[in-house]
């Protein structure tokens, strides 16, 4: 049996228990949209019609419409893929990697988190398809049979792997959201208050009935999925950074590029969603569920992952410097000084200087400022990769190739556009399903909140651990806890 | 419950007979292989390094528990602390390593590191300039600064630590807590510099930015290992009851997880100089896919990766304390391996092979470094007393 130290937080605040935990979290998904929700999925509706202009320009007039030229073959299109695709990467680390951690501060954000991921991987994939210019023929990717003679893709390429990569990656993404969302559809099901309603859960939660044998089968099929998922989480960005690093391209070819796409991709997937759910918490009334305490995990998971992106950074620098090989150099020297040094030194200090903000714990521990520094963390990464593709393109071998890179409004559009699209995802979502794992926030409900004292919070949830400790102490007479003390007595 | 355990004079004579054994083996490599001081002060280095980035990584491991609020570990967190007061023995190898080097031409340094060869940079443009960075003296300053603080890092923790078992309460937590938060970004940092600086230098014009991920990866699987096998020793010997095949199963997932992220490191690095196929970066594996390396290349791969990642598949095979062991001396030596493939082939070069000095040189730390942790280990209660998170560690179950 487990047990929990006083000092831990705990994962739930206040007084509360099973039956109100299911009314309160069901609610939202049963009650007629508030006025909020109307207002941000009208905006959310009204940004993806820009999208819908942009994508439909770009269609029937061709790659041409973008700021694209020889020198620079990719620009907002892969600029935008990178970024989508690394904020999906947040969902799956919480669900797979974040269980065998045992980190139980996943249980209430998890679910949101997870479709968080999906909706990205959803606009990420918008971007190749639509760069290939005759979208009628993006199934050209797929090594299919077909009637075109020798016309395979070409194994060899990373952007194939890509193509692998990140439908394998969707498709164990939703098979672990949907799995873990069945109990708490026939949750739902059972407080259907109409005919339809009930029949429309009860389909999509396959019948569930939570016997012994389901929830059985079920924790068995979740630790399997986490266990096949872990090396997704990694394996996507990798391949990924495979489209730079496999090059011989200065600034795209170095053999970090793995494992540092994988640190960043965290990095925007946390800060994504942070800026959802402080929103999300405040909006929906979930302070209970999601504390003070699971965003300060989140954020201190930022401030590593953002370290590591910075040690990264310092390592590409310096072993440029190292390499001895001018073209190198001379990349590193102009990504910081060069005419796009500006989207250089904001990248630096939305991903590296601002993060280490984080170590105080007053500012951890703040909503507002999480909420700002997620803002910039986001900004910093979509900088990251706009300054890896652009800067280390626009200034070729031959200074005769030189150029630049201006987007045009088809491009701003597109990218507009998939904001547009990700918010009214994430709004039905909100709407029409739980936002938290009910089933798993119960799962944690008493050894979480077990023998934890409520007079160690002051002020807005905020738990001291000192004071818990001494708290804890005082209950049990000597020692803080009377299992430590086991072998005291023995003495 | 025991909490103690003694430092029998037994044990002592055991772990001070392994080094004297490997100082007898090496004296005899340097009659049968003699005139090799490529070979000599290669391992020299292979395995003072060895020991030094196990303990290391202890430390490492300690701060992240304190980060992350680990409380599993909390009950074999001595382990750690003692596994940490090995480190001082590292400023000594690069000491010794830098002294040498004033002995003459093909000794210290100038065995292990081309670029310490006035006249070898003095006809090398590339050399030339990375001499700034790659001159002897800022190498040893480096060196035993990084050391120097890692050490200092151990020694503050064993101090909080033990006087947590005097007062209790969670000051000593605190200051922990606060040193994990100022060492673990400093140990990021410096760790990778220190594995450019001893290992990857040896090769000076090749480069690879995750050589650093790489070396750390190897290192805390090498410091799990060490976790692992002290607790088996310990337990086979009666001690240490409190811990079970639970907190073996943790130990030993990181054994396997970082195992594949080695693995992990080793494909980035690999796949991707295959693929560029650039002359600044081939040489380094053409040197080593061909002739005598190349089994050896094959073998490092398999027992790096394929052999933990079968071996520990299941979730039984974790805990299972014979098994484990078995593991446990099949990932020392394939660390061995895994170094002794980055350091011998331009060190040692011709002369490699595995004879007295490799033998010779191994014994001899790990003697030292079985002294120095079965010495602190007997010197403080093996259970700690008062850590905040103990009870959840002798609640452990999975």
């Amino acid at each position: 049996m487990s047990h929990e130290a006083a000092i831990r937080e705990p994962l739930i605040f206040g007084e509360t228990n099973y039956s109100v935990i299911t009314d309160e979290i069901c609610a939202p998904a049963e009650a007629k949209p508030t006025k909020h929700w109307y207002i941000g999925f009208t905006i959310a509706m009204l940004t993806l019609c820009i999208g819908i202009v942009s994508f439909y320009y770009e269609v029937t007039h061709g790659i041409g419409s973008w700021g694209l030229n020889k020198t620079i073959g990719w620009g907002f299109d892969i600029t935008n893929f990178v970024w989508w695709i690394g904020i999906g990467h947040a969902g799956t680390l919480i669900s797979a990697i974040l269980l065998l951690f045992r980190q139980d501060w996943r249980n209430s954000i998890n679910r949101s988190a997870e479709a968080m991921t999906l909706f990205a991987v959803v606009c990420a994939g918008q971007f190749p398809i639509f760069h290939m210019g005759r979208v009628w023929n993006a199934f050209f990717t797929l090594p299919l049979p077909n009637d075109y003679g020798p016309l395979w893709p070409n194994f060899n390429s990373a952007l194939l792997w890509d193509v692998f990569a990140i439908s394998t990656y969707f498709t164990v993404s939703i098979v672990f959201w949907y799995t873990g969302i069945i109990p708490d559809l026939a949750t739902l099901r059972d407080r259907a208050k109409s005919k339809t309603r009930w029949h429309i859960f009860n389909f999509f939660s396959f019948g569930w009935t939570g016997s012994i044998r389901q929830w059985n089968r079920f924790e068995l099929v979740s630790l399997i999925l986490a266990g096949l998922a872990t090396p997704l989480v990694l394996s996507v960005h990798t391949i990924v950074s495979f489209d730079f690093a496999t090059s011989v391209l200065p600034g795209w070819h170095t053999t970090i590029f793995p494992p540092y796409f994988v640190a960043g991709a965290i990095f925007s997937g946390f800060a994504m969603v942070l800026t959802l759910l402080i929103i999300a918490r405040k909006v929906m009334r979930l302070e209970k569920y999601i504390t003070i305490g699971h965003l300060e995990a989140m954020s201190k998971i930022i401030t590593l992952t953002g370290t590591m992106v910075g040690i990264a950074y310092g390592t590409e620098f310096f072993m440029a410097w190292y390499s001895g090989y001018s073209y190198e150099q001379f990349t590193f020297i102009n990504r910081a000084f060069g005419p796009y040094w500006w989207s250089y030194w904001i990248m630096i200090s939305c991903n590296v200087v601002s993060p280490q903000l984080f170590w105080v714990r007053k500012f951890r521990r703040s909503p507002i400022f999480i909420f700002i520094m997620s803002i910039f963390v986001n900004i910093g990464m979509w900088f990251e990769r706009f300054v890896i593709i652009v800067t280390s393109l626009h200034r070729d071998f031959l200074p005769s190739s030189w150029a630049m890179y201006v987007p045009t409004w088809v491009e701003f559009g597109m990218f507009v556009g998939t904001i547009g699209l990700f918010f009214v995802l994430f709004f039905l979502f909100a709407k029409y399903l739980p936002v938290i794992a009910i089933a798993e926030v119960k799962m944690i409900y008493k050894k979480t909140t077990h023998g934890k004292p409520a007079g160690a919070y002051h002020g807005e949830q905020d738990y001291d651990q000192d004071k818990a400790y001494e708290l804890a102490a005082a209950a049990h007479g000597h020692g803080h806890d009377e299992h430590e003390t086991v072998g005291e007595h023995h003495h | 419950m025991i909490r103690r355990i003694e430092f029998t004079s037994r044990n002592k004579t055991i772990f001070m007979g392994a080094s004297i054994l490997g100082v007898v083996l090496i004296i005899l490599g340097l009659i049968v292989d003699h005139n090799q001081p490529g070979r000599f002060w290669a391992n020299f280095l292979l395995s003072g390094f060895y020991f030094t980035a196990f303990s290391v990584l202890a430390v490492a491991f300690m701060a992240i528990q304190y980060l992350a609020s680990g409380a599993w570990s909390s009950g074999i967190k001595r382990i750690f602390e003692a596994m940490g007061m090995y480190i001082p023995v590292g400023i000594g190898v690069i000491v010794v390593i830098f002294l040498a080097t004033f002995i003459g031409e093909n000794n210290g340094m100038h065995a292990i590191y081309e670029w310490t060869h006035a006249d070898v940079v003095k006809n090398d443009v590339v050399l030339q300039g990375k001499s700034g960075y790659l001159n002897m003296p800022f190498w040893l300053i480096r060196g035993v600064f990084f050391l120097a603080i890692w050490a200092l890092a151990g020694r503050a923790y064993r101090k909080y630590s033990l006087n947590e078992d005097e007062v209790g309460g969670m000051l000593n937590y605190n200051k922990s807590f606060r040193l994990s938060a100022f060492f673990l970004p400093f140990f990021g940092f410096t760790f990778c510099v220190a594995s450019w600086d001893w290992l990857m230098s040896i090769q000076p014009h090749w480069y690879s930015t995750i050589f650093g991920v790489n070396v750390f990866a190897s290192s805390l699987v090498g410091c799990m290992t060490l976790t692992n096998l002290i607790i088996i020793i310990l337990k086979k010997n009666g001690k240490m009851e409190w811990v079970n095949e639970n907190h073996m199963h943790d130990v030993s997932k990181f054994m396997f997880g970082f195992s594949i992220f080695w693995c992990y490191t080793w494909v980035s690095q690999y796949l991707l100089i295959w693929y560029a196929n650039l002359p600044e970066e081939t040489p380094y594996y053409l040197m080593r896919m061909h002739g005598g390396w190349k089994s050896l290349f094959f073998i490092n791969l398999s027992l790096n990766f394929f052999a933990p990642f079968l071996l520990f598949m299941m979730r039984d095979a974790k805990r299972n304390l014979n098994w484990v062991l078995f593991v446990c001396i099949v990932l020392l030596l394939a660390k061995y391996i895994d170094w002794y493939m980055i350091i011998m082939p331009m060190t040692a070069g011709k002369d490699s092979g595995f004879g007295f000095y490799e033998i010779g040189f191994w014994l001899f730390f790990a003697g030292i470094f079985a002294y120095i942790v079965g010495a602190s280990l007997a010197k403080a209660n093996l259970l700690p007393k008062n850590h905040p998170y103990l009870v959840e560690s002798l609640h452990h179950d999975i």
